[in-house]
């Protein structure tokens, strides 16, 4: 999966989750088009309009007078937004060029969902330009950057040339159906108890009032993280992976995000107990196998039967068998250290005929020295 | 030759260099970045090379001439350079940093050209992207010979922690000893003595050479600031400079820029777009080592020093000011530039919808902005050029006042040169007397330089003040007064 592809799921899986997302990219690079076509995938009405050409006026209504006394009226375009409901898609383009007046009544619009005085149901996205791009760029103010969800708009140009070539939508990737909505709130569920686990586990990220111009951009609050959960839910639901789930995290609450990353994958290693029955359940990410594969180690020392041991031994052997040998290498030779001295008071195990695979290996190895 | 995944003879090193990195008695910290990394074995580089998905291009000639002591170091250099971030956002900063400072030391067409005669051979030769348009070929040379210095600078900061680990690295890169720089710098420490040297140099040859009134143009080190005076730089001054820097950098040999590369081979190969971990897994990566890293550290002795920096860099990232600088001067501009005021005199903008309802129109004034400098003291020089550079940068719409000041208000300028400050040194300043001045010349915004060492005016003046406090890095700033937005900015010597 591509850049692009990845950032084009994250924003529809941020749309299944209901939170309002802003891409963030050049002029003239397919944005646009892009939330087109997300509204239609999901079957929402969509109403645009760009920021950067509107006052007060626009979202809190215009004055009219109905028998000689004024009333506030809605914009057609707002109307139309508000009567479809949830089903109502508000795109507002160019958001950082949008006047300094009617950055509190964004505010509005993004938080509490209400247009003027008149609340809405639609889900609420934006896409703005770098600020050194913007026509009178200004950085978002930081509390509307926690209402967001940020992604970075790539358009690659390979890419490109592919929907010029073969029509623009066979560049997205395929998207998967939207989930059933128990579906969603039983994956949402799950990914706010993790959330909730890693963060008691790490208080220290869960709030960082933002400094520089990354005040602008994402950063961590309760807000945001539970943001993240629900992008996750929404990501468990339709099975997207690491790199989705990535961009949605630290779109929500900035790098703080890759420490729940991390933290997933780790929740997701399988125990020494469980790979030693089964090698299907070996990791196939070489980093994750290698901390799998130390695990087994200090299991089987700790432990110190003849069956472990046995097993273990079959399972470096299968590593060998798969051309991982070099993988296994650091688990054979703790193993090979504990069969010449045995943990304290234990009885020897019988030799490993299988080490000798490894025999090319050790002597390969010395030459590194130390 | 290019292979994924390969399978060769010096593929096998490699993997094995891995594992013995990793091995428990040696380093086990690194096993998230060493394992996270995907080969491609190709002739393009001419050594080894790794990018911000992880995959590791190398050279089968050139590890084949490696003992296997140096491959293990060769490959620790590599992860290092990963961990340090070199390959993500810091790297291009600090390239984007670069490429300001070294366009400031080359104005002109003539210096432009000389970009060209120096860097276009390197465009032809190893990057084979020749025949392809770029936007703007000066940008594309100007990005090229920013990052030769960069490349330069990451590989000082990484070797000289080599020295901890026991590890052997391949005489021919580039060390400290070799630059005659100290130790235990960061790799934008080492970049911006490396210009300064290269201007040093510059400025030495122009003199030689009789050329007269040409002080060195605008020599503050490493700086992003300054500016030329008009008819300055067209004498090829920056062709000077640019030799001194190339001359500089042939202490070691030149690197590949491994971004073009990448990009480049994933043009002639697309099936390398579909390897590597994607950014987020690296990152991740990158994380998990460094907490590896402190969690091996709690042994005293465990981890050399200079690692134990670079992984708490990671985790505990310091906001660079550069940055707070720019926020908080860019904020307080939007702020007094979004002062709109309703008024009757003008109609609003569709009234002409409106019929018989009268709604205001509204209008904005463009704020004065005053900048003003304490010339007095221990103004670090450097970084007073690199905070004026910023400071340029966010006001390029507003040509400040410039206000010097010592114990008197000296100048009131409308043009920026760094030249033309004199610092003075000696105490008796007073910042307050220069705010003072440049409020009643009606600014609105006044943006302050000092030391610190300053007394302050008790009532906030009727203008948003931003204070950058220049102190040294490893002492506490001085107070500041609590009507002032501070940005304090660390000087490294």
């Amino acid at each position: 999966m591509n850049k692009f592809e990845a950032t084009v799921l994250a924003a529809y899986t941020a749309a299944v989750a209901d939170l309002p997302f802003i891409l963030w990219g050049p002029p003239g690079t397919g944005k646009t088009k892009f939330v087109e076509t997300l509204a239609r995938l999901l079957g929402r009405k969509l109403v645009t309009i760009v920021a950067a050409t509107r006052d007060r006026t626009d979202f809190g209504g215009w004055p009219v007078i109905v028998d000689g006394e004024v009333a506030v009226k809605p914009f057609p375009w707002a109307k139309e937004f508000i009567s479809a409901g949830k089903k109502g898609m508000l795109f507002i383009d160019e958001l950082t060029s949008s006047p300094p007046d009617i950055r509190p009544v964004l505010l509005r619009i993004l938080n509490e969902r209400f247009i003027g005085d008149i609340p809405f149901q639609g889900l609420p996205v934006a896409a703005a330009n770098p600020e050194d791009q913007a026509v009178t760029g200004f950085r978002l103010d930081p509390p509307i950057a926690n209402r967001l969800l940020h992604l970075d708009w790539v358009m690659e140009t390979h890419v490109w040339a592919r929907g010029m070539r073969e029509g623009w939508d066979r560049i997205y990737p395929r998207f998967p159906a939207e989930p059933a909505p128990e579906v969603l709130e039983a994956e949402t569920a799950r990914a706010r108890a993790l959330v909730a686990a890693y963060l008691e586990r790490n208080p220290g990220q869960v709030n960082r009032v933002p400094e520089g111009e990354e005040a602008g951009k994402a950063w961590p609050s309760y807000r945001t993280w539970d943001y993240a959960a629900r992008f996750l839910g929404a990501a468990f639901a339709m099975g997207l992976g690491e790199e989705v789930i990535a961009l949605g995290v630290v779109g929500a609450v900035g790098k703080e995000g890759y420490g729940l990353i991390q933290f997933l994958r780790e929740n997701d290693l399988p125990a020494p107990e469980e790979v030693l029955e089964d090698h299907g359940k070996l990791p196939k990410r070489e980093d994750a196998l290698f901390v799998v594969l130390s695990s087994v180690a200090s299991y089987v020392v700790r432990t110190w039967t003849p069956e472990v041991w046995k097993s273990a031994w079959r399972l470096l052997a299968e590593l060998v068998k798969r051309g991982q040998k070099d993988l296994a290498f650091n688990a054979a030779r703790t193993l090979a250290r504990a069969y010449f001295d045995p943990p304290k008071g234990k009885k020897a195990m019988p030799a490993p005929e299988e080490v000798d695979q490894f025999a090319e290996l050790f002597d390969a190895l010395e030459k590194f020295g130390k | 030759m290019f292979i994924v995944n390969p399978t060769t003879e010096q593929a096998e090193r490699v993997r094995l260099a891995r594992v013995a990195l990793t091995r428990p008695d040696a380093f086990p910290y690194y096993y998230p970045i060493a394992f996270g990394m995907t080969l491609v074995e190709t002739d393009r580089v001419p050594t080894m090379a790794v990018d911000a998905r992880l995959r590791l291009y190398y050279n089968p000639a050139w590890v084949e001439g490696l003992s296997e002591p140096e491959l293990l170091g060769v490959f620790w250099h590599e992860v290092q350079h990963v961990l340090r971030e070199h390959v993500f956002e810091r790297g291009a900063l600090h390239i984007r940093f670069l490429k300001g400072a070294i366009a400031d030391g080359l104005q002109g067409e003539e210096a432009a050209k000389r970009l060209r005669e120096v860097y276009g051979e390197f465009l032809r030769g190893e990057l084979g992207v020749e025949g392809e348009k770029p936007l703007s070929l000066e940008d594309l040379l100007l990005t090229m010979a920013a990052k030769d210095v960069a490349n330069i600078a990451e590989d000082l900061e990484i070797n000289d922690d080599a020295e901890g680990t026991g590890l052997r690295l391949p005489p021919k890169g580039a060390f400290v000893e070799d630059f005659g720089l100290p130790r235990g710098l960061t790799a934008e420490e080492y970049s911006a003595r490396l210009l300064e040297e290269a201007k040093g140099r510059a400025q030495g040859r122009r003199g030689g050479a009789g050329e007269k009134g040409k002080e060195g143009g605008n020599s503050q080190g490493g700086g992003g600031g300054g500016e030329k005076k008009e008819g300055e730089g067209q004498g090829g001054g920056g062709g000077d400079f640019l030799d001194a820097l190339a001359e500089l950098l042939k202490k070691s040999p030149r690197d590949v820029l491994v971004e073009a590369l990448a990009q480049a081979l994933e043009r002639e190969h697309p099936e390398l777009r579909e390897v590597g971990a994607s950014e987020a897994a690296a990152k991740v990566a990158v994380r998990q080592t460094a907490e590896e890293i402190l969690r091996h550290a709690k042994h005293p002795g465990s981890v050399p020093a200079g690692i134990l920096r670079a992984a708490e860099a990671v985790l505990k990232p310091k906001v660079d000011w550069r940055s707070v600088l720019r926020a908080k001067v860019g904020k307080a501009l939007v702020d007094l530039e979004a002062r709109e005021r309703p008024t009757y005199h003008r109609p609003h903008r569709r009234q002409g919808a409106l019929g018989s309802v009268l709604l205001p129109g509204a209008y904005g004034l463009k704020p004065e902005v005053a900048v003003v400098i304490d010339t007095s003291g221990s103004m670090g020089e450097r970084e007073l050029g690199q905070a004026l550079g910023e400071i340029k940068g966010i006001l390029r719409h507003h040509r400040p006042t410039v206000y010097t000041v010592d114990a008197e208000v000296h100048a009131a300028q409308k043009v920026f040169s760094l030249d033309q400050l004199k610092l003075l040194g000696g105490g008796g300043t007073d910042m307050g007397r220069g705010i003072e001045q440049a409020v009643k010349d009606g600014h609105e915004l006044v943006v302050v330089l000092t030391d610190g060492y300053t007394p302050w005016p008790e009532k906030a003046p009727r203008a948003t003040v931003v204070v950058g406090l220049i102190h040294p890095k490893d002492a506490e700033a001085p107070k500041a007064p609590p009507w002032a937005k501070v940005v304090p900015i660390p000087v490294s010597d």
